[in-house]
């Protein structure tokens, strides 16, 4: 079966400067891809190549089979979203205008019926119907994620790339905009990439990992597979324990040189 | 856009310096002064466009190139004020406050015919600027194609500046004011926003010019000093109020 999604062998280089790698990835439909990885590992840049924001030195990204590339950038937006890591905060727009504009790339000047039902439904699908005329930049970091989300949804892709969408959520608000993306991937058969810092909330979400160090793939798989002790030594430089008695492993940090002592 | 608007504000006057002091100009007799305000509110576009090119096309990129620009151009006036006479300091002044007095048919009607060839367009992809006024990445993900989208607003744009520029001298604050009042009254989709910005900014020329003929009549005032006194508390007053709000 093809692949909603799929990354073959990418490169990019700024300048001389090589950032990724010979990235190799598949995202099937109702997949959850968590990308994770210490900073500065290349997750922005991977997302914003597979986006087509930024142009691969080599390498090909390919959506239901077709190569980006040879697609318009409107098909683009037809067939895959993308929520930034920090949006909303400079627009002067209400909530329903935003979410609005995820419908633009079916648009010629007109809003049709049919086009506002799309976007009250995601309203009430992200609970934000009572947030409808509020301005966007007014709004908590959390509502506002949930904006952006929304406006994916009325763009009504297969495929969703969100680019650290948690980092300034409390734990309630993480897990509630992880919830969401959950049931989008289950009920519609999204494709969803998500660039994630907290690995214990990748790895309750996500159904594969795929982990970056210094912009090549280190590890990819389950969750299960992939989260060890020994790859959070090699990747992040860090000692902790990963436990396994939940239905999905989890890690705990541990302070250097207590690991023999506390743990 | 208020940036653009003032960096070609700027360039037009280094133009009109030139035509003023030196008597140089693309274009002789009446059109000395308009031709050469037109021609550099022009160059600057152009040179904000080769470095924004050069750098990558970014909002951020465009403001910082329009402020190098509105710099290297306002030296320039600079020395033609310097080394001019105080007759022609005097006319490049004058110049520079703005008026529509000079306004003739022939003039308004090319004026017309610039903003009705290009004003449906920019209503036409009024789309593409609400996603753009959401950043350069949202606008991509939304199938805006960014690149080529804001080096055609941009020329636009500067047409429109330039081309009402060269027959006014600088009348300031309009630009800036008028979108922004719309944009609090109405919203930000630029489909009713362009029209009702440039209705907007109509009402307060007519007003501030009324304004700058009766103030003190006979004597006209230069319509760009009311602008200023009226448009900017105005401003300020709305800003503050949205802020508390």
């Amino acid at each position: 079966m093809t692949a909603r999604l799929s990354v073959e062998d990418l490169t990019f280089a700024y300048r001389d400067r090589e950032v990724l790698r010979g990235i190799t990835f598949p995202v099937a439909a109702g997949e959850v891809l968590g990308l994770v990885g210490p900073n500065g590992c290349g997750k922005t840049t991977l997302i914003r190549c597979v986006d087509g924001m930024l142009t691969p030195s080599g390498g090909r990204v390919l959506l239901s089979g077709r190569e980006i590339r040879t697609m318009h950038r409107r098909e683009v937006a037809r067939a895959m979203a993308y929520v930034p890591q920090s949006a909303g905060n400079r627009t002067s727009s209400t909530v329903f205008e935003t979410v609005l504009m995820g419908r633009r790339p079916y648009l010629s000047w007109t809003v049709s019926p049919e086009d506002e039902e799309k976007v009250a439904k995601a309203l009430d699908l992200l609970d934000l119907r009572g947030l409808a005329l509020r301005k966007v930049a007014e709004l908590s970091g959390g509502e506002r994620q949930r904006v952006m989300i929304a406006r994916a949804v009325v763009q009504e892709t297969g495929v969703i790339l969100l680019d650290e969408p948690t980092s300034n959520l409390d734990v309630c608000h993480q897990m509630a905009v992880m919830e969401v993306l959950s049931g989008l991937a289950e009920e519609r058969g999204i494709a969803v990439v998500i660039a994630l810092h907290d690995l214990n909330l990748a790895a309750t979400y996500c159904h594969r990992l795929l982990v970056m160090k210094a912009g090549s793939v280190y590890g990819y798989g389950a969750p299960d597979e992939v989260l060890t002790e020994e790859m959070l030594e090699r990747v992040y430089g860090i000692q902790a324990v990963v436990k396994r008695d939940l239905s999905a492993p989890y890690m705990v940090p541990v302070r250097p040189g207590r690991l023999q002592g506390g743990a | 856009m208020w940036y653009s608007f003032v960096e070609k504000n700027s360039a037009a006057t280094t133009g009109a310096s030139i035509a003023i002091v030196l008597g140089a100009g693309v274009a002789g007799g009446e059109f000395l002064v308009i031709g050469n305000a037109f021609l550099f509110a022009l160059l600057a576009a152009l040179a904000i466009y080769g470095m924004a090119r050069y750098r990558g096309i970014g909002s951020e990129t465009m403001v910082l190139a329009g402020i190098a620009v509105m710099y290297l151009f306002s030296a320039v006036t600079s020395l033609l004020q310097y080394v001019g006479s105080a007759e022609q300091l005097q006319a490049v002044v004058f110049w520079t406050f703005g008026s529509v007095d000079k306004s003739t048919w022939p003039k308004l009607a090319i004026v017309s015919l610039v903003l009705a060839c290009t004003v449906p367009y920019l209503l036409y992809r009024a789309w593409d600027l609400n996603a753009l006024a959401e950043g350069d990445e949202v606008a991509a993900s939304l199938g805006v194609p960014v690149e080529r989208s804001m080096m055609v607003m941009m020329m636009i744009a500067s047409l429109i500046t330039a081309v009402i520029i060269c027959f006014t001298g600088t009348i300031g604050f309009i630009g800036l004011v008028a979108p922004h009042i719309t944009r609090m009254v109405i919203g930000g989709d630029f489909r009713t926003l362009l029209p009702a910005s440039g209705l907007v900014g109509a009402l307060l020329l007519l007003s501030a010019d009324s304004i700058a003929r009766s103030v003190l009549a006979p004597q006209v005032l230069p319509v760009g000093i009311v602008t200023a006194f009226l448009g900017v508390p105005f401003f300020i007053y709305l800003f503050l109020r949205r802020r508390n709000a």
